[in-house]
C-alpha cells in the first residue's frame, strides 16, 4: 500500500495548499493542513461496499479503527467509481480521524488568498451542510469548490467517527 | 375694469395655468408608467417575463460549477466576466417539468433588493413592451407556485405570459 505523508508547508498568511481530488466529473479542493495522509489503496483489502452498517460508511480499515466514508456519496455527486486507484484522504479533527474514498488525487497546489472567493450568498444560505465553504478562481472560467469533508457528516454519521475513529 | 378685478383676472389664469401643468405632469408621469418592458423566456411550454431593469446580463450556459449539498434548484456557480454568480434553476420552485437543456438555454443574470442570481432559461425570446392596464393580477388557474411568485399576466395574441415576482422568489429561495 503506497502510504506517503503531506508536508505542510502551508504559510500562516497569504497562501493556502489544496488537495485536488477527483469525483466522477467532479474537482474539489480540501486545505491539504486538514488532510492527515493521503495513500492510494488497494480496494481488495476492503470489504466494499459495506451498506449494511451505514449507506455512505464503505468500510473499516486498521482493525476497524479507522471509518472510511465514500465522499462522492456523502456530498451528493454519486458512488465513487472504486477503481484499482481510488485514493483515501485521512483526515484527522478534534483527535478524530476518518477518511473519504474518492477516485483519484489529481495534485497539490499553493493558492494564493487573493484568488480565493466567497460562495454567491444565495448559494450560501441555500447550502443543506457547510461542506463547501469558498471557491478558487482557478482560471478565468474554472471554478474550484473548497470542502471541508468533516462538514458533510450528519449527527449519524458523526456518531460512527467519534464511536470507531478515536486516534 | 378696476385694478382689483384685473388682478383677480390674472389670478385666475395663473391659476388656469398652474392647474395645466399640474395635470401634465401627472400625464407625463402616467404616460411613463403605462408601458412596461420584459424579458421574455421559456421554462417547459411557458413563457416567463421578468422587468427588464432587473435583467443585468444574459450569457451562455457554460462552465456552471456545481457546488455539494446544495438544494437541487443550485445549479451551481459560474464566472461571468469576473462575477461569481450563483445559477438557479427555477422550475422545481415553479412546479414545472424538467426538460433536458439544449443549446438554446440561456443564464438570465438578474438582480433585486441587492441579491443577484443566474436564473436558467430553456429559451430567450425577446423583450416586450406592454402597456400596464393590460396586465391582470395572477389567474387562479396558474397553481399554488406559479401564482405565488408571479406579480401578473398578460395575455397576448400566441401565448400567455406570466410576469415573475424576482423579488419573491429569491427573498424565499435564500432562507
Amino acid at each position: 500500500m503506497l502510504d506517503f505523508r503531506l508536508k505542510n508547508t502551508e504559510a500562516i498568511a497569504e497562501v493556502i495548499q489544496l488537495v485536488l481530488v477527483e469525483i466522477g466529473k467532479t474537482t474539489l479542493a480540501v486545505r491539504a493542513s486538514n488532510v492527515k495522509r493521503l495513500q492510494q489503496i488497494n480496494l481488495n483489502e476492503l470489504e466494499l461496499p459495506n451498506r449494511g452498517i451505514h449507506p455512505a460508511l464503505s468500510a473499516y480499515v486498521y482493525s476497524n479503527d479507522l471509518p472510511i466514508f465514500d465522499l462522492g456519496q456523502l456530498l451528493g455527486l454519486g458512488s465513487t467509481n472504486y477503481q484499482a486507484e481510488s485514493q483515501l484522504l485521512i483526515i484527522e479533527q478534534a483527535n478524530r480521524r476518518a477518511g473519504f474514498l474518492v477516485d483519484q488525487a489529481q495534485e497539490v497546489v499553493q493558492v494564493e488568498l487573493d484568488e480565493l472567493d466567497l460562495l454567491p450568498e444565495l448559494v450560501e444560505r441555500s447550502r443543506l451542510r457547510p461542506a463547501a465553504w469558498a471557491l478558487w478562481r482557478k482560471s478565468t472560467k474554472d471554478i474550484i469548490i473548497l470542502i471541508e469533508p468533516t462538514e458533510c457528516f450528519t449527527i449519524e454519521e458523526w456518531q460512527i467517527v467519534i464511536n470507531k475513529g478515536s486516534r | 375694469m378696476s385694478e382689483e378685478s384685473k388682478e383677480t383676472a390674472n389670478e385666475d389664469i395663473l391659476e388656469k395655468l398652474r392647474r395645466r401643468n399640474a395635470a401634465q405632469g401627472a400625464s407625463n408621469t402616467q404616460r411613463s408608467e403605462v408601458r412596461q418592458r420584459f424579458l421574455a423566456f421559456r421554462l417547459d411550454q411557458e413563457w416567463f417575463g421578468l422587468e427588464v431593469q432587473q435583467v443585468k446580463e444574459i450569457s451562455r450556459l457554460d462552465n456552471v460549477t456545481r457546488v455539494p449539498l446544495t438544494p437541487e434548484y443550485v445549479m451551481g456557480i459560474t464566472n461571468l466576466r469576473g462575477n461569481i454568480t450563483a445559477v438557479i434553476d427555477i422550475r422545481g420552485v415553479l412546479g414545472i417539468e424538467y426538460q433536458a437543456l439544449t443549446a438554446q438555454a440561456r443564464i438570465i443574470v438578474a438582480g433585486v433588493q441587492g441579491l443577484e442570481a443566474g436564473i436558467i432559461a430553456e429559451q430567450v425570446k425577446e423583450v416586450v413592451e406592454v402597456v400596464k392596464s393590460q396586465i391582470e393580477p395572477p389567474l387562479l388557474t396558474l397553481g399554488h407556485e406559479r401564482g405565488k411568485y408571479s406579480s401578473g399576466v398578460v395575455q397576448q395574441a400566441n401565448r400567455m405570459l406570466v410576469i415573475l415576482n424576482l423579488n419573491s422568489i429569491l427573498a424565499d429561495l435564500k432562507i
